[in-house]
């Protein structure tokens, strides 16, 4: 096949590309919170809950400085105004529990009433419940015929409000001046750009509206939803900004470079053909884009651009050169490519859908470069400006004197430096440092967790049970709530069991309350009251619970349930241990789990660096000489180890951004290496690295402005890779063969 | 961690008891606003005879005690918290209490400005004698109260409380006839 029939079928196929991503375009979900694309956890089950992470669904508002009547006005405009979100109504919520008790009073009495049962303290039973009967307030949960010792009335009131009430809307946190908490539950998942951008555009509003009457009134916003919308418009300002600040860097590296017009319209054109391309390709392959994905892809721009000059620099030295360049260019294109491929294979969608945007983005730039370049521009119009072109002789002129000595000593050098940084480079694999909202949006987070908050000062710990039979995970928590029970360190927690006893609990509960009615005391008791021996009582089961009680237990796709306890405690490792756990029960800390995942990401790309920098030594040898697969070698790892050392400086830590970024640099390393060491005129190579190093570094650079520091880590190590790679390279011309 | 939402929740109707320590001087110490002594009969639903108790109750600007002193002695404090048994000087809350003591204290003191938030008042008569009797406008109370009313001009005689669930309760009061209570 000819180039031009090959030049036929790749327009083909982007064509068709194009419209595949098209029709798929109304169907993407778009993200924007990196730790919902955090690497698989090692822990199957924890990943699979964390994929479907209902917490994301949450939102809590507290309403703050206005009156009763602008809260109720706010909730009913929220409740009509925000579409997909389920507001909590607590007042049938708690009508629906309290239904619950009383169809099953009797069976659900507390730890308390079990043991005075058992302790045939019937005397005590007998006084409390007289009390009950005294007090002028009603009997609400317990019914006669089934509980007459109102032992369930007795157990749920023992259960405190801490709030001063509740309504419609939600609950009433406190009442001078009032304080009110609206809960919601959204249908989708808060990730959801779109979605959470509606909710959070609408509580804005509503926030707004109502301080036009009254400016102190406040909302205090916790949930996911708010912190995608936050993350959501900040992606979407950074790949305008980043976009523009690259473009505008672009047309202005290429007006200065060649002063025509042409030069940069052909640039422009193999930019729109493979970021096009990248971005058709995304679209097409994944159903959720990440919108930092997106931010990351921006940086194609530059290395789109690199290809451009690379092809215009050598096209202006006529049709010899340009066919000279072009397996050069291949090659350099492999490596770049086998890195993306690298990041691609890495279980991080972010990275993913990066690799994608970027290899796809630079097989159309490179195709764009071979095929259209010549075609549509000619080979006249692309002389570079003469000081520009001094500039980088001068430059490789300066290499070409230096003595040998020194460079032995530039080498020695760098030979320490590897040594040196590879011994003082520290990760950090903290997922909470690689994202980071607005301090304004955490402060808010913060105060609305501290509300209601019991034991605030207490560590908040999650223990995570699974199993295939419910009855069996209750009485295991049944067991453990005993142990809790007996622990000075723990002072609160909450599980199922606690809503919903066993079935064990409740018959042995039914049992000990007929050898109470069959004593001498129950039947005295009876005749007071009139009544019968009570009627036995049904056994409560999990259908019974209320729809947001049920939310206690997840029922997995294979039939097995997740049940979640959740402790206020101060636990250190010893305590940990103290507690033997049943089998079924372990601690459950996403965040751990995800550091973890992180730690072996960053193994996986240690490993791979290491195959990178081997299969690049082979490569040299075998194209180039021994010499130069020596060298090349001892510059690749130097750019890594003192750009990382470098980023660590600037940064503080370093993160696995910083890493990915570092394998990136390294295939850029790679392609300067490639270039310098080839037999092609040195002042072109030269210029050629030059300008593709400033447009990388434009590209690039501009990520380290970012607002999420993953992103800016990303930027910053590119940005000293890059400089310190484009400034080092033409050491190789030393090693060049003649051409 | 799908359960945070819903422990949420469930805390805030389901957490553990708060004791609320007072000391019993505290009786003592606060003025005395009124004092009455009370016969109650409650007629609960499901129950065939009524249960009846007698007692003091004592009320203070922001509190009262129910003192019940038969058929078993206990003492109740309701105040802006909540309902609290007090027992050797502490009282324990009682769940999702703070709006039924609210309620209680506005009607025993004629706060004229709760009740009228919070119900539509009508005249009525029980046993010869006029009453106001209140309907709640808020379902929050008619989960508990179809109506109450109250009976006695100028001093409150008696209160009935017809409850949502089919119970009635019957208040008597008569002015304690000791000062000391």
């Amino acid at each position: 096949m000819n180039d031009n029939k090959l030049a036929t079928v790749l327009v083909l196929c982007w064509a068709i590309l194009l419209a595949f991503a098209a029709l798929q375009f109304p169907n993407t979900q778009w993200q924007s919170s990196i730790l919902s694309f955090l690497p698989s956890q090692e822990d199957q089950l924890e990943h699979q809950i964390l994929q479907k992470n209902p917490t994301h669904q949450h939102i809590r508002l507290v309403l703050r400085n206005g009156t009763v009547e602008e809260y109720k006005s706010f909730a009913q405009e929220l409740r009509d105004t925000t579409n997909g979100v389920d507001w909590l109504n607590p007042e049938r919520e708690f009508a629906d529990l309290q239904d619950t008790y009383r169809a099953y009073s009797g069976a659900f009495i507390s730890d308390a009433q079990s043991k005075q049962l058992n302790g045939r303290e019937f005397d005590v039973l007998i006084e409390n419940a007289w009390r009950l009967l005294s007090a002028p307030t009603p009997i609400v949960v317990s019914n006669f015929t089934q509980d007459p010792l109102l032992l369930t009335e007795t157990a749920v009131r023992a259960r405190s409000n801490p709030y001063a009430g509740y309504n419609v809307y939600g609950f009433e946190i406190a009442d001078l001046p009032p304080e009110w908490m609206l809960l919601g539950i959204i249908a989708a998942d808060g990730l959801d750009r779109t979605l959470a951008q509606n909710i959070s555009t609408a509580v804005q509003r509503l926030e707004e509206k109502t301080q036009t009457q009254n400016e102190n009134f406040q909302v205090l916003r916790s949930g996911v939803v708010f912190h995608t919308a936050e993350a959501a418009t900040q992606a979407e300002k950074e790949i305008n900004l980043f976009g523009a600040l690259s473009l505008l860097g672009v047309i202005t590296l290429m007006w200065v470079c060649f002063g025509r017009l042409k030069p940069l319209a052909v640039s422009l054109g193999v930019l729109f053909f493979a970021l096009t391309s990248g971005f058709a390709a995304v679209i097409a392959v994944f159903t959720e884009v990440h919108l930092i994905a997106l931010v990351f892809s921006t940086t194609l721009i530059g290395i789109a651009v690199d290809y451009t000059i690379h092809g215009i620099l050598a096209a202006g030295f006529g049709k010899g050169a340009f066919q000279r360049m072009l397996p050069h260019l291949r090659l350099g294109m492999l490596t770049t490519l086998l890195g993306y491929l690298a990041i691609s294979l890495l279980p991080f969608a972010l990275f993913q859908q990066v690799a994608v945007f970027i290899a796809v983005g630079l097989v159309a730039a490179y195709a764009a470069v071979h095929f259209g370049l010549v075609k549509f521009a000619g080979h006249d119009s692309f002389e570079p400006r003469n000081h520009v072109r001094m500039l980088a002789n001068n430059y490789v002129r300066q290499w070409a004197k230096i003595p040998s000595k020194a460079i032995y000593i530039v080498l020695a050098f760098m030979a320490l430096v590897v040594v040196l940084g590879i011994t003082q480079i520290q990760f950090n694999d903290d997922v909470r440092k690689l994202t980071r909202s607005s301090s304004g949006l955490l402060q808010q987070e913060l105060e609305v967790q501290k509300i209601g908050a019991a034991h605030s000062e207490a560590g908040q710990k999650w223990l995570l049970q699974e199993g295939d039979d419910l009855e069996a995970m209750l009485q295991e928590q049944e067991t453990l709530r005993g142990t809790l029970r007996t622990l000075e360190y723990v002072y609160d927690w909450q599980m199922l069991a606690d809503q919903l006893p066993s079935k064990e609990r409740q018959q042995a509960a039914l049992h000990l309350q007929g050898e109470f009615w069959e004593s001498e005391s129950g039947q005295h008791y009876l005749n007071q009251l009139g009544l019968l021996k009570p009627e036995t009582s049904y056994l409560m089961g999990l259908e019974d619970l209320t729809e947001w009680q049920q939310q206690l237990l997840s029922e997995q796709e294979d039939g097995t349930y997740v049940s979640f306890i959740q402790l206020h405690a101060d636990l250190g490792d010893a305590e940990l241990a103290d507690l033997n756990l049943p089998n079924s029960i372990r601690w459950f800390n996403p965040l751990d789990d995800a550091e973890n995942a992180l730690s072996h990401l960053r193994h996986q790309l240690y490993l791979w660096i290491v195959i990178a920098l081997f299969v690049t030594f082979l490569m040299l040898m075998w194209k180039r000489s021994l010499s130069v697969a020596f060298t090349g070698i001892l510059y690749l790892a130097f750019v890594l180890v003192a750009a990382l050392s470098l980023s660590q400086w600037f940064n503080l830590y370093l993160t696995v951004f910083h890493l990915v970024a570092a394998i990136l640099v390294l295939s850029l390393a790679i392609d300067y290496l490639i270039f310098f060491s080839a037999p092609l005129e040195p002042s072109y190579v030269q210029l050629a690295v030059a300008m593709s190093a400033i447009t990388s570094l434009l590209a690039f650079g501009v990520l380290t402005m970012s607002t999420t520091p993953a992103i800016a880590g990303f930027g910053i190590t590119v940005l000293f890779g890059i400089l310190l790679g484009s400034l080092l390279a033409p050491l190789f011309t030393r090693m060049r063969p003649k051409f | 961690m799908p359960a945070v939402f819903v422990l949420l929740l469930l805390s805030y109707c389901f957490s553990a008891v708060v004791p609320a320590a007072f000391a019993s001087d505290q009786i003592d110490t606060a003025p005395i606003v009124q004092g009455f002594e009370f016969e109650q009969e409650k007629q609960l639903q499901g129950l065939p005879r009524p249960i009846r108790s007698t007692g003091r109750l004592t009320v203070y600007k922001d509190h009262m005690y129910w003192i019940v002193e038969h058929p078993v002695a206990t003492t109740i404090r309701v105040d802006g918290d909540g309902i609290q048994e007090v027992v050797e000087g502490e009282g324990k809350l009682v769940s999702g209490s703070k709006f039924v003591a609210r309620l209680l204290m506005a009607v025993i003191q004629n706060d004229r400005e709760f009740l009228k938030d919070h119900f539509e008042a009508s005249s009525c008569t029980i046993e010869a004698e006029n009453c106001t009797r209140f309907i709640p406008l808020s379902q929050q109370i008619l989960d508990y109260y179809q109506d109450i009313s109250v009976y006695g001009q100028p001093i409150l005689n008696g209160i009935v409380l017809n409850e949502s669930n089919g119970s009635i309760t019957t208040i008597k009061l008569s002015p304690q006839k000791s000062s000391e209570e």
